[in-house]
């Protein structure tokens, strides 16, 4: 198939367009800022895609790995200034023992009442940051201690430059685990556990095993980029990183409303939210902050109402009409 | 309670033993025991919510909570996941046509022989199941999605067979179909019992079950009530009344 070997030239061809753009802007600028948030939020997107698209698990609780990796690797930093790539890794294993407490009750859990439950665990998470003030300073936050000479050790730099190039590497690695497990034997158990969970028990698939290795996976990239992402916010508190509507809904929406499943589709759709939320954050004023949970849902209605497989298969769907190819969305379709 | 006869049960197949099983509340099985030798074609018959569906998923592992035994070719399959039931050689065919509808009919094929790895033998057990079934080789690379019902059912039998199987179960293979796909399907089970496999099958047809089956179980709220020739069971009053509606 020939878009089978267009899609690694074009993902590649956009990996390099996106080393450049920097080199045109100010890399103090706010244009830099929106520019890692929406990288980060596309790997975000992605890792939860591992465990949403492949296994088909609808995660609303995300939120709890990401605290969990910004709080781990932050407080190892401010207590024995550890290097947030040790405080990180450190991070994952926590998120993955998380992860792994939690699938207890949720493994065998389908659709709302999985989705129900992660939230209730994300949320019990943030309520526990909140109240356990002696470790993660509670409500009033917790500040990533400054070091005038930064370096990559320490995971901090003069200017958002190498956070953006840190981001994008992470973007790059993460999409490819995402390709990886879905093109390999897992993947193939994912999907056959997707499309019907009995018939993919009854020829030998183990269920509970192939969702437990996604959610692991998805739990401890999603901790380390809470890790990332506090190296280079310098400032948090619960409600922001443990946060269901900043985190945890963020994660799936960028990943539905792109095409759940796909490669593309959390690239796509953090490409269109992040830059949309800003817009409406910067026109309406933080006084109209909740307007852009509004302005989510509005979009999502209507995304799904299009087309529910997502923004890329909508696109998939448009070019066929113009290029008059007959049919409906193709399924291969990274 | 019956025994199996110890002079027609030398070392069977498979050997259900006072088997009870629930879903977390109730017991919905009780006191279950069943024997099927070798190369036998076994019926399981009675009326809807007797337990017959979830006697199936106890042999394969599928009910959360079992008390009892069953042994399959000297293997305790209470204590064996029920990923690792199929490479005993047990491939259980799920009531209501689970096929997976985004793969194509090939690809649900060769998904059937997960359990057998990297089989070289794979590619003519495929072969054979499009002997059997000439019409999913005409259809290998439609998704399974977009089949009629009848041949859904194709594709999750023959999905059955890709494992080479010693033991077929069957749970309502015919529910919804067409009578000439009805008929057509049980001359592919006769098929397949000729070519060594066990079959049991579960069967809401009862008389077609007694038709096809050399013997037959008759359960009724969970338990078996009693147990026969196939061939006399059809002529049993209590049989004819109760589910021939004679
Ligand atoms: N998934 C389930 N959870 C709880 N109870 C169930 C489930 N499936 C079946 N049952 C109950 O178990 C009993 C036996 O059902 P089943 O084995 O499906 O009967 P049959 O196949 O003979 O129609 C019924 O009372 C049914 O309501
Ligand atoms: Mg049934």
């Amino acid at each position: 198939m020939t878009r089978q070997r267009l899609l690694p030239v074009l993902l590649f061809a956009g990996v390099i367009i996106l080393a450049l753009i920097p080199l045109g802007l100010d890399p103090r600028g706010y244009e830099m800022r929106i520019l890692c948030i929406t990288l980060l939020f596309a790997s975000l997107g992605q890792a939860w895609n591992i465990v949403g698209g492949l296994a088909n698990q609808i995660s609303l609780g995300h939120a709890a790995y990401f605290g969990i990796g910004a709080y781990t690797s932050t407080i190892l930093l401010k207590l024995f200034s550890l290097s947030p790539w040790l405080g990180g890794v450190i991070g994952m294993i926590l998120a993955v023992a998380f992860a792994l407490l939690l699938s207890l009750p949720t493994a065998r859990l389908k659709g709302h009442y999985y989705a129900l439950a992660t939230l209730a665990a994300g949320e019990a998470i943030r309520v526990i940051a909140n109240s356990w003030a002696d470790v993660t300073g509670g409500p009033v936050g917790i500040s990533v201690p400054y070091l005038p000479d930064g370096s990559l050790w320490m995971m901090q730099f003069s200017t958002v430059l190498p956070n953006y190039y840190l981001f994008l590497a992470a973007l790059v690695v993460i999409c490819l685990v995402f390709w990886k497990i879905k093109s390999g034997a897992l993947g193939y158990r994912l999907r056959a556990i997707k499309e019907n969970e009995q018939a993919a028990e009854v020829i030998g698939v183990d269920t509970y095993r192939s969702k437990l290795i996604a959610a692991c996976v998805s739990a401890a990239i999603t901790a380390f980029l809470g890790t990332l992402y506090a190296q280079f916010q310098f400032f948090f508190d619960p409600d922001t990183v443990f946060g269901v509507a900043t985190i945890s809904v963020k994660m799936a929406l960028i990943a539905i409303l792109g095409g759940v499943g796909r490669l593309s589709g959390p690239l796509v759709g953090a490409a269109f939210i992040i830059p949309m939320e800003e817009m409406a954050n910067s026109y309406f004023g933080s006084s109209a902050a909740g307007l852009s949970q509004f302005a989510y849902g509005a979009i999502l209605v209507l995304v799904i109402l299009l087309n529910p497989h997502g923004l890329t298969a909508l696109f998939a769907q448009l070019r066929d009409r113009f290029t008059g190819k007959g049919g409906s969305h193709d399924r291969s379709v990274a | 309670m019956m025994t199996p006869d110890p002079q027609t049960a030398p070392a069977p197949l498979l050997a259900v033993e006072g088997l009870s099983a629930s879903y977390g509340g109730a017991w919905v099985l009780r006191d279950v025991s069943l024997v099927m030798q070798e190369g036998e074609f076994l019926s399981v018959i009675g009326a809807n919510t007797a337990g017959k569906s979830t006697l199936l998923k106890a042999i394969s592992g599928l009910m959360p909570k079992v008390e009892g035994r069953i042994t399959f070719r000297g293997t305790d399959l209470t204590a064996t996941p029920s990923h690792r039931i199929p490479s005993l050689g047990i491939a259980h065919v799920p009531e209501g046509r689970h096929v997976f509808p985004d793969m194509t009919v090939e690809e649900n094929l060769i998904a059937g022989a997960f359990a057998r790895g990297t089989d070289a033998a794979i590619g003519d057990t495929l072969a054979h199941v499009f002997d059997l079934f000439p019409r999913l080789k005409e259809r290998r690379r439609q998704l399974a999605g977009t089949l009629s019902g009848g041949e859904q059912q194709m594709v999750a039998v023959g999905r059955g067979m890709m494992l080479d199987p010693k033991l077929l179960i069957l749970d309502e293979p015919s529910l919804g179909l067409a009578p000439m796909v009805v008929e057509e399907m049980h001359d592919r089970f006769h098929e397949i019992h000729e070519s060594g496999v066990s079959v049991l099958l579960v069967e809401q047809n009862v008389s077609l079950a007694l038709e096809s089956a050399e013997r037959a179980y008759v359960m009724s709220s969970g338990e078996i009530e009693f147990e026969g020739v196939a061939k006399d069971l059809a002529n049993d009053d209590r049989i004819r009344k109760a589910y021939l509606g004679i």
